[in-house]
């Protein structure tokens, strides 16, 4: 089941993932005999939690792409001290190329991607939506790269700094600052299948992406953004936005873009010199300095009443509202969070799976954007922040492998 | 010649209504005392898969024996016409059909929000409960569509830009000269000209390829939604959908063009 898992996920992951028709057949061939194979011997019921949950298979998977995991998963070792905070994150997500004819979005979902050590000792957990203009590859740049940046950029904080909001801050403008040098330079660029661009990167100026990052620690959260993509935490019931969006005609943003010499013209909304719809971007270089890459980060100690971070395209955000999607994402978690959510966990340690209700939620707010004619690509990522403590802890069953 | 490609695509539309009711007898049983069965209900939907292979195979003969007929078909109304994407639908809209069916009356449940009328909606067994990992597939499957589509869409424009290059170019030019110099020799459509008959030839023969090519990508799109993503209900309530929306849109493409007063 998990190798299946990850078949299916590195596609939805990885924007450039060049996968072959014949590939394909082969995965959706043995999709299909998973089907057949519950169908015979589990009530409906449990099968359908379990193909919720093996969206969200990926927990296990995500972080392992090609080329870049080994530097990056941590020496497995048991911290003790971890308790409650050494569980997987529970997430669940959903990404589609809904009414467009390209995909420009990517995801990416690196749980526990800092590498643990003395400075560092509580598990981070990393979550992006990038949403591409222009072609996808410099998404699919932010996705294969961001999370190692980040990470890299906490390693090198000073003893104790990683417990510090400015030390998140400064980490995270530098993070930007260096993918966006990687997006313009295109050092980091991997030639990709759905690339339509015909000029070769360094001279591809007019491609760029939004960045919308969480990074999820026991005790906190870091948001840093740049563009119109945005993340909501859900507390107590109510939508807290973590990032505001960077429009053109935001009031800060059109005095930083006109004091920079530049013009927003109104033609078809907004736009920085009449071209670009927001304000922040990663790459764009012909734009620059109108439109920088500096993030704005929000940084944020978890509380009691803390149940969901939403992380979002304008594919979801321009017709839903932030109420809207809170109210669904919670009831998704409070159905899904009965109690037999032990049972998914031990199942998950090991696979990934049971993260069902974060996907149903995912996709219940995808399928209303399309509801809604969203017009563009569609992705959002749904973290449950839910503590989980008041339940007796349980053994676990299943040793990780 | 005509009336073969005509009868072809009349007992088409034929099988369709055919298969039509039987799966809208299949979906009203649902909740009466003759439901179907899983099996039954895909063998229901491979019965409808068959037929379309069989369509698409006796099409396949039309199609060798005359490409460009099938880029705009004279058994095909006007409106039909314009929706055509090399000789037949666009693959992609399967996809855009079940993002339609998936979403559709979500609006009405998020009403009943507070009752759990929402999250039922998500655990149907239609279109509506498309699971992620359903979800992954078919968006998967929509971009390789695409990437496929595009490639066909740019194989015909390049065929037709070649139009105004070798091997007709050069003939153009060189039945004018003959014109010029001797009006006796070879006129441009007396049929005899075998250079003429041997170059159009080159590119009908590409025609028919990309129709066959555009075919096989549209069976393969369907194959692979009705048999290895969709659950044999879901499957059943995409054909159905698919069918009354091709033969509403073939009755009032009709209905426009005698309303026009250019009857087909």
């Amino acid at each position: 089941m998990a190798e299946i898992c990850c078949g299916v996920e590195t596609a939805a992951l990885k924007s450039c993932e060049p996968g072959s028709r014949a590939a394909r057949r082969r995965r959706m061939e043995i999709r299909r005999l998973s089907f057949v194979a519950g169908a015979e011997d589990e009530p409906s019921e449990k099968r359908q939690r379990m193909d919720g949950g093996s969206s969200s298979g990926s927990a296990g998977e995500s972080g392992t792409t090609p080329g870049g995991s080994s530097s990056l998963k941590p020496p497995v070792m048991a911290s003790p001290e971890l308790g409650t905070s050494g569980r997987r994150p529970r997430f669940g997500m959903a990404a589609v190329c809904g009414r467009r004819r390209d995909m420009e979005d990517a995801l990416s979902i690196r749980p526990d991607f800092v590498r643990r050590n003395d400075r560092v000792s509580a598990r981070h957990h990393f979550f992006g939506v990038f949403d591409g203009h222009g072609c996808s590859h410099v998404a699919s740049l932010c996705s294969d790269r961001m999370h190692q940046v980040v990470a890299e950029e906490v390693e090198t904080l000073a003893s104790g700094a990683a417990t510090s909001p400015q030390a998140w801050r400064v980490a995270m403008e530098r993070s930007f600052a260096r993918v966006d040098a990687e997006a313009v330079d295109g050092s980091g660029e991997r030639p990709s299948q759905d690339c339509r661009c015909e000029l070769q990167p360094p001279r591809c100026d007019h491609v760029g992406s939004t960045a919308v990052v969480a990074v999820v620690s026991p005790t906190r959260i870091v948001v840093a953004n740049c563009g119109d993509s945005r993340a909501v935490l859900c507390r107590n019931g109510a939508p807290i936005p973590l990032s505001s969006d960077h429009k053109p005609d935001r009031e800060d943003e059109l005095q930083r873009i006109e004091a920079a010499g530049g013009r927003v013209i109104y033609w078809d909304g907004a736009r920085v010199l009449g071209v670009l719809a927001m304000s922040r971007a990663i790459g764009d270089s012909y734009l620059k300095p109108y439109v920088i890459s500096e993030p704005e980060v929000t940084v944020l100690d978890r509380e009691e009443g803390d149940e969901c971070l939403i992380l979002a395209s304008d594919g979801l955000w321009d017709v839903v509202s932030n109420e809207t999607a809170c109210d669904i994402a919670r009831m998704c978690l409070q159905g899904g969070g009965g109690g037999d959510d032990e049972e998914e966990e031990a199942a998950g340690e090991g696979d990934g799976l049971g993260d069902a209700s974060c996907s149903d939620a995912a996709v219940l707010l995808t399928k209303l954007a399309l509801a809604r004619q969203s017009a563009d690509n569609i992705s959002v990522v749904v973290v449950d922040l839910r503590k989980k403590c008041k339940r007796a802890p349980t053994t676990p069953t299943m040793t990780n492998s | 010649m005509e009336g073969r490609f005509l009868a072809c695509y009349e007992e088409w539309l034929q099988i369709q209504r055919a298969d039509l009711n039987e799966l809208l007898q299949a979906i009203s049983s649902q909740n009466g005392s003759r439901a179907r069965s899983e099996m039954e209900l895909r063998e229901l939907v491979e019965k409808s898969m068959r037929h379309y292979e069989e369509y698409y195979e006796r099409r396949r003969n039309l199609v060798q024996e005359d490409g460009p007929a099938f880029f705009a078909p004279p058994w095909c109304n006007s409106f039909e016409k314009s929706i055509l994407w090399v000789g037949g639908c666009r693959p992609s809209m399967f996809i855009r059909l079940i993002y339609s069916l998936s979403s559709a009356g979500l609006e009405a449940h998020l009403d009943n929000l507070a009752g759990r009328a929402f999250a039922s909606a998500s655990n149907s067994e239609g279109l509506v409960g498309l699971s992620a990992p359903q979800l992954v597939l078919v968006n998967e499957l929509h971009r390789s569509t695409l990437l496929e589509e595009n490639r066909i869409t740019s194989q015909v424009a390049t065929l037709q830009e070649n139009v105004a290059d070798r091997p007709l170019l050069p003939i153009v030019k060189e039945r004018q000269r003959w014109r010029r110099s001797d009006t006796s020799r070879g006129e441009i459509g007396d049929g005899g000209d075998a250079e003429v008959v041997a170059a159009m030839g080159s590119y009908t023969a590409a025609m028919s390829g990309l129709v066959e090519a555009a075919d096989r990508l549209r069976l393969e799109t369907a194959r692979t939604l009705l048999s290895d993503i969709l659950r044999p209900k879901q499957a059943v309530e995409l054909l159905a959908t698919g069918k009354q929306l091709h033969l509403s849109v073939h009755e009032w493409g009709h209905q426009r063009d005698l309303s026009r007063g250019h009857g087909v």
